[in-house]
Parts: C-alpha cells; sequence; structure tokens
C-alpha cells in the first residue's frame, strides 16, 4: 500500500520567526491582532480574496471548518496554501481521487519491525492544518471517514481512538463545474462544513499582480508563520467567551426560521447551521476585537454558513441558488437593534 | 416590477353600505319633512363623506406595482402550498390571485409585499396568474379594484392523488430473462415489507408480517427494474382531474415499487417516467380533456367584496358611542330625565360591551344575557303599549311610543352588532335618529351635538376599514410617522369641512312643511282662570289697570314675556324693559312677524282688543276659522303654506303665536280662534311647551299692492261696515294730524304708496327712543308724539301711522308680537329675544289682506325675502361665532391641540416606557437615517453607513456602535452622561439634514 502516492507531505514548518508573540491570546484584542497578522501574510500571497480570507479566519478561530467551492485556477489552493503557512504548525494537503480509500486518510496498522507488529501509522489529517482537494473526487466512504474524523476531532483505526492534534482546521475545495467523475457531497456532509466560501474572480489590477509574479504561488514559498499555531488554540478559548446576546440568538432563529418557510426552498437550514453560524459570528466578533457578537457579524456570515445548507428547489444543489435565498431572508427578517 | 396597467374601477360596496345608502335618503325624507338646517348639513356631510370614500380607495391603488411572484416548482390540486410577491402600493389593499379563472391565493398586502398560501384548484401547467389588487382606503366603504397578469415560472399542477383502481398493464422479465407476468417469480432483492396495494401480485404476500400486522402484508423490493407497468389513462372521462390523479397515484405506487413505470394516455406510445417528479410533470400536463368549470355568480362576488367581515373591539364601542349620542340627542328633545339618560346610555353600553365580548370570544352571548335582554326588551315594550292605551290619534302616537320603541329597537340591536354589516347598519340608524332629532331640536347647543356625533361616528367607520388583525409593520416606530399620520388625517378631516360647506354653498335653506318635528309638547299646564282672556306666565288675569300711564310704573311685567301687547287693553306710552333673553325659539323657513295680538280701538292714548273671545277649539288639531277680513284672496295672488314651530324657552302668556293668516294649529291644549285673529290657548304656556302653526301667507310685492289703488275710494258700503272698526278715528285725533295726513298722502295713486310717503316722513322727521318723554294727562298721544315730542318707540310710531291711514280711510289696526330675531345658522330656528318684542301696523288689502307695515324695523315683503344657501348661512355662522368669541375659539382650539399633544405626548412616553430610553433613541436613528435613504430593516452599522460627510459618518458610526453595545455588550454601563452624549450625536445628526 502506498500512502504516499496521493498525499504530498511536507515537513513541519518550525515557527519562531522574530515578531511572533509568544504569549497566548488572552483579549478579544488579541484575537484581533492575530488575525490581522495573518490576513496580512495572507494578502501578501493572495489578491483582492477580503471576504473570502475573513470567512477562513472565522473558520479558524471558531473551530469549524471550510469548504471552497469555485471553478478551477481562482486560487483555491493557494487561499488555504497560504492560510496554513502563516498559522505555523503542521500541514497536509490531500488529492481527491475516486481510488483514495479512508485509510489512507485516516491511517492505518502497518506491520512493523522483525515480529510484523502492526503499529498505526498516522495519516496526513492528523496535522493542524489539512488542505482537501477537489473532495468530491474522492469516494463517498472516504468522504464520509474524513467528515467523521473532523466532526469528532479523533480516528478510531482497530479499536483505538486517537485524537487529531489541536487545533485543527480542514480547508477542503472542490469544483462545482465539472461534475464528470464526481461524488456529489450529500446533505449531511455538506452540513458539517462551518461555512462555504466562493472566492471568485479575481479583479484585473490583482490579475496583473499574480500574472508578474507579485503576488500568487510565487510568494508562497516565502511566506513565513506569523503566529504560533497554540495562539491559535488560546485564541479560540476567547472566542468561545464571546458573548451572544438572546436577542442575537433569536435573530439566527429568526433567521434559520426564514430559509425554512422560504417557498422556493426544499429544504431549510439546520440547527446546526445556527451553531455554525453563532461559532463563526463570534470569531468574527473577536477578530473585529470585540467580546459581543452585533447583528452585523451574523450578517456578514449568514451567507457562508446557512447558503450551503438549503436545498433550493429546481437550484441543481448549487450553493449560488442557496445564497440568494439566504441573502433574501436576510432581507426578509429584521436585525435586532436597541 | 409590473405596474397594473389596467384602469382602477370601482368594483363594490362593502357591506352596510347599502344601510348607510338608506339612512341617507332617509334624511332627506326628514329634510324634505321638517324642513330642519341640521339635517341638510348631516346630509352634505354625508355626501362629502361619501366622495371621500369614494376617491380614498382610488387614490390608495392609484399606481400598484406587482414583482415577482414565488411559487414552488409544483403544487397540487387543493393542498396549500407558499407563494410571496413584491408589491408596492401606498397603504395595505387587498390581493387576490387567480389562475385559470379560479382563485389560488389572497390575502391584505404588507408595505413592500404579499405572502401567504396558495391553492390551485386546476390541473395543469400555470405560466400566468391574474392579480387583483382592491382597496377601500379609509373609510372602507367604497372598493376600487385593479388587475395585471403577471408571468410566473412554468408551475405545474399536479391531480391530487386518487385512490382508486386505473388501468395497468404489466409486464416482467424473470432473472432469467423470460417474460413472465404480473404474477411472475420473485425477484430482485427485498427490501423489506409493506401493505398490501393495488397490482400487488398475491405471489408476494410475506405471510409472516400478515398475520403480526393482522393486514395483508407484502414484500417491497426497489430493485426490482425488471418489472415494466404501463399506466394508462383515459381521455374524455367526466372528471378528467380525477382520472389524472388515479393515474398518479398508481405511477407512484409503481416508482415506489421499483417497478419500470411507463404512462400513456388512451392508446399512445407510453413514454418513461423516470421519478416522482417526472410523475407530477406527466399527470399535470396529461390531456385528458376539459375540466368542468363552475362559475361564481357576479351576486357571490358583489357579496365577498369585503374581505374582512369581522369587526374590532374599537370600532364596536366608538358605533357605540356615536349611538349613545344621538339617542341622547332624542330623549333631550322628548325632555327625557336624567333618570332616562342614564337608562339609555346603560342600554347602549350593555349592548355593546355583549356584542364586544363576542367579537373577541367568537361566541354568541349566553342564554342568560339573551334571556335578560328579552325580559327588558319585552318589559320596554309593555311599558310602551299600555302608555299608549291612553292615546288618539296619530299625532300623539308620533311623538309618544314611535320614537321609544325606535329606541328600544336601536338598544336592543346594540346587542347584536357582531359585524361590519350591523355596526354599519348601527351607525346608519344612529344617523337617522340623529336627523330625526335635529329635526325636533332647535337648541344652541346643537352645533355642538352635530359636531361630537361626526367625531365618532368618522373614527367609528374609520376602525371598522381595512384589515382586522393590523399586521406587524417592521417599520420601526420613530417618533415622525405618527405626526405625519396625525398632519394628514388633519388636513383630510379640514378638507371634508370646507367641502361640506362648499355643497351646502348650492342647498337653499329648505322650506318644507314641519308638521312631523314633534309639532307639540305642552306638559303640566294650568287652565286660565277667564275663559277666553289672556293670562300671564303665572295663570293670573291680565286686566286693564295692570299697566298705567304713571310714570314710575313703566315695567308692569319685568319679567321675560311680560311685554304690555300681551293685554286686553295697551297703553301706547307705557313700554317695559325688557331684556336680552331668549323667550322662544321658532322654526320657519323664513322670518316674519310673529303675531300675538291685535288692537282694533284707539282712545287717543290706549288701545283696546275687541271683547269677543271667539270660539273654543279642541286641541291638538285645529282648523282655524277665517277671522275678520281674512277673505279669500285675488286669483293673481300667489299663496304658500307657511309652517311654523314655536319652543319656548321661557314661561309665557296663553298668547299663541303665529305669522300671516293661520289656517291650522297643533298645541296639545284647547284654543280660542278670536274674530280679530288672535289666538288664545286655554292653558298658560309654561317654558318647554312646543306648538306648531301652519299659516297661510300670500305671496305679495310692491307692485301688486300698488295695482290695488287707493283703498278709501275702493271700499263700497258694505266694506266700510264690515272693516268699521278699522276705520274708527278716535274723537282726540287733532286737526294737525288729519292735515298731515291729507298733506302726506295728497298726489299718491295707491295706499301702498302713501304708507311709503308716511313711513318717510316719520324716518325722516321723529327719532326712535325707548326713553320717549310721555304725554301729559289728557293729550292725544299721536298728536304728542307727531309734533310735540317727535320721539317715541314702535308703539307710538305704529299707532300714528294707523290713525293717520284711518284718517284716509284705509282699514288699518295696531297688531302686536315679536319680530322674527335672529337665525341661528346651525339650526336654522329663529332665536326671538323679550327685546324682539313690537308693534306694528296692519293694513288691509282687499286682493291679498292683512298685510303689514313697519316704519321702524325692516321685515321684508313675503316676496322679496331673500333665501340664502344653508352654507353661506352655515359659514357666515360660524364667523359670526368666530367674531363673538374669539377667546372662546383661542381656547376650543388651544385646548383640542392640547388634548391632541396630551394623547400624543402620552403615546410616545408609552413608547418610550415600552423601549426604554436607548430603545427610543435607537428609534430616531433608524427613523433620522431613513430619511437619507437607509434601508429600515438594517443593522446599526449598515444604518450609519447612510452618512457619508466625514464628521457625520464618524458620529453615526460611534453612536451605531454605542446603539449595538447597549444590547449586545453584556459589561456596557448604561450611565447617564453616556446616553447624554449619545443623544447629542443622534441630535447633531438630526440638525445636520435639515
Amino acid at each position: 500500500m502506498n500512502v504516499d502516492m496521493d498525499v504530498t507531505e511536507r515537513a513541519t514548518i518550525e515557527p519562531q520567526a522574530a515578531d511572533v508573540p509568544p504569549e497566548p491570546a488572552r483579549a478579544a484584542s488579541d484575537v484581533a491582532d492575530l488575525a490581522a497578522r495573518i490576513s496580512e501574510s495572507i494578502g501578501a500571497v493572495l489578491a483582492g480574496r477580503e471576504d473570502a480570507t475573513a470567512t477562513s479566519l472565522a473558520c479558524l478561530f471558531s473551530g469549524g471548518h471550510l469548504l471552497i467551492e469555485d471553478i478551477p485556477g481562482v486560487g483555491k489552493t493557494l487561499l488555504a496554501q497560504a492560510l496554513a503557512a502563516s498559522v505555523g504548525g503542521s500541514f497536509h494537503r490531500i488529492q481527491g481521487t475516486p481510488d483514495l480509500l479512508p485509510g489512507d486518510v485516516t491511517g492505518t496498522m502497518v506491520p512493523q519491525g522483525d515480529g510484523f507488529e502492526l503499529v498505526f501509522r498516522a495519516g496526513p489529517i492528523f496535522s493542524n492544518v489539512v488542505v482537501f482537494d477537489e473532495l468530491n473526487r474522492a469516494n463517498p466512504r472516504t468522504q464520509s471517514a474524513l467528515l467523521e474524523a473532523t466532526e469528532e476531532a479523533a480516528v478510531t483505526v482497530d479499536g483505538r481512538t486517537r485524537a487529531l492534534p489541536k487545533p485543527f482546521l480542514l480547508v477542503a475545495t472542490q469544483n462545482p463545474i465539472e461534475m464528470t467523475g464526481t461524488y456529489p457531497l450529500g446533505e449531511g456532509a455538506l452540513d458539517r462544513f462551518a461555512a462555504v466560501v466562493t472566492p471568485g474572480r479575481a479583479s484585473a489590477d490583482d490579475e496583473v499582480a499574480v500574472l508578474t509574479g507579485r503576488r500568487g504561488r510565487s510568494v508562497l514559498a516565502g511566506v513565513a508563520p506569523v503566529v504560533e499555531i497554540a495562539a491559535v488554540e488560546s485564541a479560540r478559548g476567547v472566542v468561545r467567551d464571546v458573548y451572544v446576546a438572546d436577542p442575537i440568538a433569536r435573530y439566527i432563529v429568526a433567521l434559520l426560521d426564514a430559509t425554512r418557510q422560504h417557498p422556493q426552498v426544499r429544504l431549510g437550514a439546520s440547527t446546526r447551521g445556527g451553531v455554525a453560524l453563532v461559532g463563526l459570528a463570534k470569531a468574527r466578533a473577536a477578530i473585529d476585537g470585540r467580546h459581543y457578537v452585533v447583528p452585523d457579524d451574523v450578517i456578514a456570515l449568514a451567507p457562508a454558513a446557512l447558503s450551503h445548507r438549503v436545498l433550493v428547489s429546481g437550484g441543481s444543489g448549487s450553493v449560488d441558488a442557496g445564497r440568494a435565498v439566504v441573502s433574501e431572508c436576510l432581507h426578509r427578517v429584521p436585525p435586532p437593534t436597541a | 416590477m409590473t405596474q397594473l396597467r389596467d384602469a382602477t374601477r370601482p368594483v363594490g360596496v362593502s357591506a352596510g353600505g347599502l344601510g348607510l345608502l338608506l339612512a341617507w335618503l332617509g334624511g332627506v325624507a326628514i329634510a324634505k319633512l321638517t324642513g330642519a338646517t341640521p339635517v341638510v348639513i348631516v346630509l352634505a356631510a354625508g355626501f362629502v363623506m361619501f366622495l371621500g370614500a369614494l376617491f380614498d380607495g382610488w387614490l390608495t391603488i392609484i399606481r400598484p406595482e406587482v414583482g415577482e411572484i414565488v411559487l414552488p416548482h409544483s403544487s397540487e390540486q387543493g393542498t396549500p402550498v407558499p407563494l410571496s410577491a413584491e408589491i408596492r402600493a401606498p397603504r395595505p389593499g387587498f390581493i387576490e390571485i387567480c389562475s385559470v379563472g379560479a382563485e389560488v391565493a389572497h390575502g391584505w398586502t404588507r408595505s413592500s409585499d404579499f405572502s401567504g398560501d396558495a391553492v390551485f384548484v386546476h390541473r395543469g401547467p400555470v405560466d400566468h396568474l391574474r392579480v387583483r389588487i382592491r382597496s377601500a382606503g379609509l373609510l372602507g366603504l367604497i372598493w376600487w379594484g385593479r388587475r395585471a397578469d403577471v408571468l410566473i415560472e412554468r408551475h405545474l399542477v399536479a391531480p391530487a392523488r386518487q385512490d382508486r383502481p386505473i388501468e395497468i398493464e404489466r409486464a416482467g422479465t424473470a432473472s432469467d430473462g423470460d417474460l413472465t407476468g404480473a404474477g411472475g417469480a420473485i425477484s430482485g432483492a427485498i427490501d423489506g415489507v409493506r401493505p398490501w396495494q393495488d397490482g400487488d401480485s398475491e405471489k408476494f404476500v410475506h405471510w409472516t408480517s400478515t398475520l403480526r400486522a393482522g393486514e395483508l402484508m407484502v414484500h417491497d423490493r426497489r430493485q426490482n427494474s425488471d418489472q415494466q407497468w404501463v399506466v394508462r389513462a383515459r381521455s374524455g372521462t367526466p372528471d378528467p382531474d380525477d382520472e389524472a390523479g388515479a393515474a398518479r397515484r398508481a405511477i407512484e405506487q409503481g416508482l415506489h415499487a421499483g417497478v419500470s413505470v411507463l404512462a400513456a394516455v388512451d392508446d399512445a406510445e407510453p413514454v418513461g417516467i423516470g421519478s416522482i417528479d417526472d410523475a407530477v410533470e406527466w399527470t399535470a400536463l396529461a390531456p385528458l380533456g376539459p375540466a368542468p368549470t363552475e362559475q361564481r355568480s357576479w351576486r357571490e362576488r358583489f357579496r365577498r367584496i369585503e374581505p374582512d367581515a369581522t369587526a374590532t373591539m374599537s370600532s364596536r364601542w366608538w358605533a357605540a358611542a356615536a349611538t349613545l349620542i344621538s339617542l341622547w340627542m332624542l330623549t333631550g328633545a322628548l325632555s327625557y330625565s336624567i333618570f332616562g339618560h342614564a337608562i339609555v346610555a346603560l342600554g347602549v353600553a350593555a349592548g355593546a360591551a355583549v356584542s364586544a365580548r363576542s367579537l373577541v370570544t367568537g361566541e354568541a352571548p349566553s342564554t342568560v344575557v339573551r334571556t335578560v335582554v328579552g325580559l327588558g326588551a319585552l318589559l320596554g315594550f309593555a311599558m310602551v303599549a299600555a302608555a299608549s292605551g291612553r292615546l288618539d290619534g296619530l299625532l300623539a302616537v308620533l311623538r309618544g311610543p314611535l320614537p321609544q320603541v325606535l329606541l328600544l329597537l336601536i338598544v336592543l340591536h346594540g346587542f347584536e352588532c357582531r359585524d361590519r354589516r350591523t355596526i354599519r347598519v348601527g351607525l346608519g340608524i344612529s344617523a337617522v335618529v340623529l336627523m330625526y332629532a335635529s329635526g325636533l331640536r332647535v337648541d344652541g347647543a346643537i352645533a355642538w351635538w352635530l359636531l361630537a356625533w361626526a367625531i365618532t361616528f368618522g373614527i367609528a367607520m374609520a376602525k371598522l376599514a381595512g384589515p382586522t388583525r393590523v399586521l406587524a409593520d417592521r417599520r420601526p416606530v420613530g417618533v415622525e410617522i405618527p405626526f405625519r399620520r396625525w398632519a394628514v388625517r388633519t388636513a383630510g378631516v379640514g378638507l371634508a369641512t370646507v367641502a361640506t360647506i362648499a355643497v351646502l354653498a348650492v342647498v337653499p335653506v329648505p322650506a318644507g312643511p314641519s308638521n312631523l318635528t314633534l309639532p307639540t309638547l305642552i306638559e303640566d299646564a294650568e287652565e286660565v282662570p277667564s275663559a277666553g282672556g289672556i293670562a300671564g306666565p303665572d295663570g293670573s288675569s291680565r286686566d286693564a289697570d295692570s299697566a298705567s300711564s304713571q310714570p314710575d310704573d313703566r315695567a308692569p311685567a319685568g319679567q321675560a314675556g311680560g311685554y304690555t301687547g300681551f293685554a286686553d287693553t295697551m297703553d301706547t306710552s307705557v313700554r317695559g324693559d325688557l331684556s336680552d333673553e331668549i323667550v322662544m325659539r321658532v322654526r320657519a323657513p323664513e322670518p316674519d312677524y310673529w303675531r300675538g295680538q291685535t288692537f282694533a280701538r284707539f282712545d287717543g292714548r290706549r288701545w283696546y282688543a275687541d271683547e269677543e273671545v271667539g270660539v273654543l277649539q279642541r286641541g291638538p288639531t285645529i282648523d282655524v276659522p277665517p277671522s275678520l277680513g281674512n277673505f279669500p284672496l285675488d286669483d293673481d295672488v300667489g299663496v304658500e303654506s307657511f309652517t311654523q314651530t314655536y319652543f319656548l324657552e321661557t314661561d309665557m302668556p296663553n298668547v299663541i303665536f303665529h305669522a300671516s293668516r293661520p289656517t291650522q294649529i297643533i298645541a296639545d291644549t284647547d284654543v280660542w280662534t278670536r274674530p280679530d285673529g288672535a289666538l288664545r290657548a286655554s292653558t298658560v304656556l309654561p317654558e318647554g311647551s312646543i306648538y306648531t302653526v301652519v299659516s297661510e301667507r300670500a305671496r305679495v310685492d310692491a307692485d301688486q299692492l300698488r295695482r290695488q289703488g287707493l283703498l278709501g275710494d275702493r271700499l263700497n258700503g258694505l266694506g266700510r261696515q264690515l272693516l268699521d272698526r278699522y276705520l274708527d278715528v278716535p274723537e282726540t285725533t287733532t286737526p294737525e294730524t288729519i292735515a298731515l295726513a291729507d298733506e302726506l298722502a295728497a298726489g299718491h295713486e295707491s295706499t301702498y304708496d302713501v304708507v311709503r310717503a308716511y313711513e318717510a316722513w316719520m324716518s325722516d322727521n321723529v327719532e326712535y327712543d325707548l326713553n320717549a318723554p310721555l304725554p301729559d294727562a289728557g293729550e292725544d298721544a299721536v298728536h304728542d308724539f307727531l309734533f310735540d315730542s317727535q320721539l317715541g318707540f314702535c308703539e307710538q310710531i305704529a299707532s300714528s301711522l294707523t290713525i293717520m291711514l284711518r284718517t284716509q280711510g284705509v282699514p288699518a289696526r295696531l297688531a302686536t308680537g315679536y319680530v322674527s330675531g335672529t337665525r341661528d345658522q346651525i339650526s336654522g330656528a329663529f332665536e326671538v329675544r323679550a327685546s324682539d318684542a313690537h308693534a306694528w301696523v296692519e293694513v288691509w288689502f282687499p286682493g291679498s289682506g292683512w298685510q303689514a307695515f313697519d316704519p321702524t324695523a325692516a321685515v321684508p315683503l313675503s316676496a322679496d325675502a331673500e333665501i340664502e344657501s344653508v352654507g353661506a348661512d352655515l359659514a357666515a355662522g360660524i364667523g359670526d361665532y368666530i367674531g363673538d368669541h374669539p377667546a372662546r375659539v383661542v381656547l376650543v382650539l388651544v385646548g383640542g391641540l392640547a388634548a391632541l399633544s396630551v394623547v400624543r405626548l402620552g403615546r410616545i412616553a408609552a413608547h418610550r416606557r415600552r423601549r426604554g430610553r436607548w430603545g427610543s433613541l435607537q428609534d430616531r436613528f433608524a427613523a433620522t437615517a431613513a430619511r437619507r435613504g437607509a434601508s429600515t430593516v438594517a443593522s446599526n452599522p449598515v444604518l450609519a453607513e447612510a452618512w457619508t460627510g466625514a464628521d457625520d459618518e464618524a458620529v453615526a458610526r460611534l453612536v451605531a456602535e454605542r446603539l449595538d453595545r447597549v444590547v449586545f455588550d453584556p459589561s456596557f454601563a448604561d450611565e447617564d452622561d453616556v446616553f447624554t452624549d449619545t443623544r447629542k450625536l443622534v441630535g447633531t445628526l438630526r440638525s445636520n439634514d435639515r
């Protein structure tokens, strides 16, 4: 079994660049500082993707997983790689193919040594940041193994449960256009992603920057970690403590209900979607330096958090149709105010 | 957005609208019968309200736009699916969405959208919907509608599944490839068991489950795609939808069982059905022939024009208030006691309470309440019936039991007012009662009663309009919006008032007969001691000595109505001090002299009435025999009937006042009809007495009188003999007087011109003076007045004129009574004051009878009396009122504004209490941002984006952040200085906007 065939493993980059703050994040302002560093670092690589970057950061700090859905060649993988490179920690990239097996992702028992004792060889999922390219090209068994592992933050092989490292962030990408030879993710699988972003095409100026090599993959190699991975974990603690007022929670519930009542929707957003949205909104509040969530946090992240969870009739499962429904619901439900 | 291009057209009238129309027509009848101005005012206001109702609905939907209509891809016949549409209209309207002539959805629109459930009736594809919007505006009476066809994405309406067998051709291949029939071998993987369905083979029965479940269970398999069903639906059946529904059920069964399903209409080539969606599409589109349609009749459509039949609590109570006001007006006119008023109020309130309660609960009142009300009503009717046993004649019924029965019925109706129709009808009845009562009442407070009733009526009508349950408006409760609404409504009311006066400007003062205006009401009257004699208000007899010529006794009857002219004799040199108190109100179409007494014989100082008391006529309806001098009139003289109703405001002597030639009296007493034309009641007439006199008036003008020439020459011997008492010149008349009369009369061809000449001389040579010196004892009063003092009041002026005319052989007499008084512009009645007591001259013309002449007061000849319009009158009345009581008007306006402000401040305070100080600030901020074009449904940072100037933007952001912190930040400390600062910042933003 050739595990390395589809998995590119990179050596863990040692952190400790001079400007990395050694102390853990304690307050929302620390999280804001961390987020500013990371987005600056990503911005050096990726041109004009502020929205996608912000959502990615919200996922990073809220502990949710991210699905980047877009056409090929717009920098999906680059966004994921720049994020991973900026935060330090271990990083693996997995390329989704139909013959990729669950064991290739989670790791398997392999005979070792003279007595051929079975020892666990960890799969690429055991790292802080995992980029899973073309998730919908992996077969459903592998998809579900991956998603179960990410959900439980642990892998069980041969009766033993092994925890994934902390923090753990899965960034999956998929191409919504080319459907031949793919295994589209079911509603349940999609529901496990906290957010879906569509970076979209860059502007003309940004494309010039890419073509001339000022931005893009060529500068990725020069990205050094700007934060310590431990700081991300402590930042998650801060995010968990961000306060969500009752009106905000009721607002989110009203939004979820609006997606369920919408005439075009066959299946509305799940409660899990609401939970994910709360987490993302908390993270955005902290990134903004606040220790409380405001309705704008919810409004900013609701499309990312909910649009893949609504099944639009006649929308053939596209996230864009869902996004239209969610933004309509945002117009319908008045945000809470004083 | 599709504009609804069709012309706006009226589509119907709300329930109860006919009742209001009938009430209006009833009002017209009342106006005709009573000739009461307030009725005309109410009718004009009603007409303006009709115009308002007409145009308000039209204005509401003048430019509605319909946006996209969102529907699911498909639906099933008779099963609701959610529908939403974008609608833009200034105010809520009622929307009806139809497909193929059948309504699929309806409801009230909100500010920008409509969402509701749609139920499709007809099977098949739908690619456009007909949208109808209608609105009746603020008053909710007349509905205007528009419609448009809106294209939608194709929507399929599938038939409802029908649980009945349909033709299915089954074919299958066993696993070895052999074709088998429906009862073929079991093939494919068994996924489970399910209940028996039509078309299952008995070979598939799963006996173990069947025994356990107690019903037939069969193997259920998904994978046996080697079996094939061809479902054939038949066209041309009586109910194609039913056939399609049966086909749908069969196809879905097949799909469920994993069979490969094909479907066909009749013997056509079958098509494959791959999924449930395909099944929906095929059955929705299958051409199975036309479905039977049922047409809704126009009557039904007309009846259903108003979507909400239920009323609200507040509308019920406002309607009760309007009813109570009108009933109190009626009971006031019928002289009910305070106790009676309270009983009526109690009945109305109980009715409102009971029916309002059933409005809330939706149940009819309990049996106990019904029984109590029923018994009360029976008791009331019994009392009325018992009282009416003593009645005689239609007149008594008209003013006695009839209003009482009406009152009882209205109170009873109040218990059953539970929907809009009955409440509107109730309001219509209250309008009729109001108009009836204002036909009976002439008091000065009638304007305020009308105003109060109009306000409550208008509010009740407005409360009855629109959707019953007010849909939650997402607009932030800003402080500005209610003020704008107030302003619009105040402007509307002002416009309606002006329009009412404008309408009234073309309506002449009504001149109808007033014999239905509660013609008489005389209570607690005591008999006059001397038959046919005259008695003061206290019943005391008046004799010649009651007023003497002594200088120190000039006021024989100081009390109101104690005019010396109402006695058997009158000393021309005595005039009482008469106050400005109102002694009576007279409802009559035109001003005239209200005559009380005539005098024929003069002894130089004193006038004596005839001693003949005439005939006692039995009331209440009395035909007056012609009196002396009232001979048939010339053919060329027009005669009109002139009805006056006298409402005594103070105790009066037993004189029945009348204008011109009385022909009929309606009075609750017996009347002496005297040959000299005076009428005397057999009882005294206390305050509150009402009686009606119908007179004949000759329509004469100056030319007509002039044509009759010199009466002294025309009178023949018989005439002189008959009228000798009116030709009698007293012995004391001096030659100077006669000489003056002769000199002035010389050269004139007609008596009319002679009278004018005398009047002209008097206006040139004598002065009107209430404090004229008394003539010396024994001196002729006429001579004294004409040549010595040349100062005098009406008695002396009129006496002189009479005597001067008699010297020329012209029959003349002195009449006393009242001048018409000032007309109250609202009630249309003449207010007669004690000081309006008057004496004037009556000259007998052979062609037209007794004609009044007056050198002092200018009462026009009947034909010249100008008829003003009610509107001009009303406007003049309002102007006069404002001119007379500027302080009061200012006080009322300020008071009204203050009351409105208090209400508004109270609402703002309640709003503040509910929203808290930060909440109120939030509303201010949102309203300010909304004025700058921000969406009303936005979070604070988005609202802050409405400001673009560098400074303002920073301030707005700061405000937005603070407002967000108030609710969402647990560590936010609500400190006064932070609040004050933020309020200042919002104030800066608002003031910068101006």
